[in-house]
């Protein structure tokens, strides 16, 4: 009779594990080549600007550094815009040097809007 | 592969025999003809009777230094498994053409509504061309080539004191 | 179910008249601010508790899809081409490179070729969960809603592994091929996906209850020549006894080498189409079996590399796609110049047809209780309908 299957239901699902994980004490692990934040190897990059114009949103623009780094990183490099990316990942893909990658970095949301914008840098102690 | 496209040739023979136009077999299971457009009310029905019933799309392209719109319609039999496009051009400054309801009905109906909201596209013999996606739209019709969609939206929505927006209109 | 009432004419609801108290019509907008419509309205004449007559309100996502790829590349485009429709993204990004391909006339590989129908086929199940989970929500099963989301996760941890990301692929099947390779277990964490996603359609099964069955048995009935004369296709044109199938009638990719059947109802209520959907979700998983059996070595993409958007050029023609979408056929009509970017681009869902022409036909007649059921049981998309 449907009791007697409501009553095996019950006993079934009160002692299975649930489907869900008590996040942020436990996460699920974000496998590799996930689309994320990206990240730039300034020291790669020859400033081609095949990154800007192939991205579908206008997201990449070529800029040049500030004064202080104009010495050593002469040509113009990439600067994203993360508020108009949609982490496609075409720049990645159409990179002849391999020095724009993307990251499984996905904790992007911030209170700060000049946080969106991100400049390069070249890397070390500056 | 010519016994293949028995069926596709069989159907453009039976068209030419009757309308005297050429036909073109593009592969298997695709067939393209060409019709002017006082004739296409009669070449629908026609097709229609050799087991064409269900039109899956209508569709419009522009082509402003001809001066035409080109219409396509594209037919799937169920029973022969073949889809038969026709094509047809019309005038672009006096965009007024048949419509295909009392062949199809409902169907039609829909396609042809949308194509006179975002074309201007005039069916005469649709009875409810209301528009159907854009609400409080007063300016031309949006995906005819020369309109232009840059100025429009500079003007009504660009804001200039937003730094990061310049990059869509430079 | 639908009795012929006495023939009040269909009343367009554009001005609203003045409702005298003593009147039992009135206007009920099953609208977009509605948690059970999605994003989408439809306006009801109502009589008591009968529907006279309904008229759709679309176009509250009309984002201008045909007009935007014109300005882009094929491979800009393909990213484009996952948001026509959320809910099946993979299947779109295969409408529209295989209109590419063909007025190309690339050689598409045929490891990319299986991958492409594996990813076809896992897209078709979890639409299908989709499916389930609002029909449920719908009559007010919520239970089965919140079970049928827990085991899409599933399907969509292994997109986020094979494609990077979950809901949206970012043009996995591109012009050419597919963009990456699977990565290495990828094939014993789908059968784990498989295996998980028949204990659902088991519950599916033991679900059937005798609540669910009264509400949508004998409801929405659509008889077949009503159904090709309104433009419908897929589950909804099976489930009124015609048994047709763009995977079986006009093949694509590997499809004439796979060995599936087609489900087929003569009832044409919405009991019948949630029997179809149930039947279509055990031949999907026949079809991916078969697929990683068969799955050859070799290249994912041809050309390997992307070519700069400068250099891209389309040769001159015209082409029109038609294939199988989870809800009834998806075609693309493109038209080259030979320019970079494509000249015209129609793509035709299969939403707008259900959703408009289908919808209001059904809804005429019917009993206000009956709307949900009838409604969520044509599995409508307002992505879509209004592209």
């Amino acid at each position: 009779m449907s009791m007697l299957k409501t009553i095996e239901v019950l006993f079934e699902t009160l002692f299975s594990k649930p489907m869900t994980v008590k996040f942020p004490y436990e996460a699920i692990e974000i496998p590799e080549d996930y689309r994320g934040e990206h990240e730039l190897d300034i020291d790669k990059c020859v400033g081609c600007g095949l990154c800007a114009e192939i991205c579908p949103n206008r997201a990449v623009e070529m800029v040049e550094l500030p004064e202080e780094h104009k010495e050593k990183y002469p040509k113009t490099y990439p600067r994203l815009d993360l508020g108009k990316c949609c982490f496609c990942g075409l720049c990645q893909d159409i990179c002849p040097r391999k020095c724009l990658m993307l990251t499984k970095n996905v904790f992007l949301a911030t209170p700060d809007p000049s946080a969106v914008i991100k400049n390069p840098m070249p890397k070390g102690p500056q | 592969m010519a016994e293949s496209l028995h069926k596709e040739s069989k159907v453009i023979e039976d068209i030419s025999a009757k309308f005297k136009i050429a036909g073109k077999v593009q592969r298997e299971r695709r067939v393209w003809v060409t019709i002017d457009k006082d004739n296409l009310i009669m070449l629908c029905n026609f097709a229609k009777g050799l087991g064409f019933e269900h039109l899956s799309a209508i569709s419009v392209t522009d082509w402003p230094e001809e001066g035409t719109f080109e219409l396509t319609y594209h037919l799937w039999s169920y029973s022969e498994r073949i889809l038969l496009t026709i094509k047809t051009k019309i005038d672009r400054a006096n965009p007024v053409a048949d419509s295909v309801v009392p062949v199809w009905q409902e169907n039609a109906q829909i396609h042809e509504r949308e194509l006179h909201e975002l074309f201007g596209v005039e069916f005469e013999g649709n009875k409810d061309l209301t528009p159907l996606f854009l609400e409080d739209w007063n300016g031309p019709p949006p995906f005819q080539k020369d309109f232009d969609w840059k100025e429009y939206v500079r003007q009504q929505c660009y804001d200039q004191a937003n730094e990061r927006e310049r990059a869509y209109y430079d | 179910m639908t009795k012929q009432m006495n023939e009040k004419e269909l009343i367009t609801i554009e001005h609203i008249e003045p409702i005298i108290p003593e009147d039992t019509d009135y206007n009920f907008y099953f609208g977009p601010a509605h948690s059970g419509s999605g994003n989408f309205g439809v306006k009801l004449r109502i009589d008591g508790e009968r529907v006279t007559s309904a008229r759709a309100d679309p176009g509250y996502l009309h984002r201008g899809f045909e007009k935007l790829m014109e300005y882009r590349v094929p491979m800009q485009n393909a990213v484009l081409s996952d948001r026509v429709c959320v809910l099946e993204a993979l299947n779109w990004n295969l409408v529209h490179a295989e209109a590419v391909d063909e007025l190309t006339g690339v050689e598409v590989p045929q490891r990319a070729r299986y991958i492409r129908v594996l990813m076809a086929e896992l897209s078709r199940l979890q639409s299908h969960l989709i499916w389930y989970g609002a029909m449920s929500l719908g009559i007010g099963f919520d239970t089965g809603f919140k079970i049928a989301f827990g085991y899409r996760d599933y399907i969509l941890d292994l997109f986020e592994l094979i494609t990077g990301g979950r809901v949206y692929p970012a043009g996995y099947i591109c012009p050419g091929g597919v963009r990456r390779d699977l990565p290495g277990g990828a094939e014993d964490k789908i059968k784990r996906a498989l295996d998980q996603t028949e204990e659902m359609m088991q519950k599916v099964k033991d679900f059937d209850n005798i609540v669910f069955s009264r509400r949508t048995k004998g409801v929405g009935i659509l008889r077949t020549e009503d159904a090709i004369r309104l433009g419908a296709t897929g589950p909804v044109l099976r489930a009124c006894g015609m048994g047709t199938d763009v995977r079986k009638d006009d093949p694509y990719e590997i499809y004439n080498e796979l060995d599936f059947d087609i489900p087929v109802r003569r009832e044409g209520d919405a009991y019948a189409r949630y029997l179809i959907m149930g039947s279509e979700m055990e031949e999907s998983i026949k079809i991916i079996k078969q697929v990683l059996e068969r799955l050859p070595e070799g290249k994912v993409r041809e050309p390997a590399k992307i070519t700069p958007p400068s250099r891209v050029k389309i040769p001159e023609g015209e082409v029109y796609v038609r294939n199988e979408l989870a809800r009834g056929e998806g075609c693309a009509y493109m038209r080259s110049v030979g320019e970079g970017a494509p000249y015209r681009v129609k793509l035709r869902g299969p939403d707008l047809l259900h959703m408009i022409p289908v919808l209001e036909y059904l809804l005429k007649g019917s009993q206000i209780a009956d709307i949900p059921a009838i409604y969520w049981s044509l599995n409508i998309c307002p992505a879509d309908m209004d592209r």
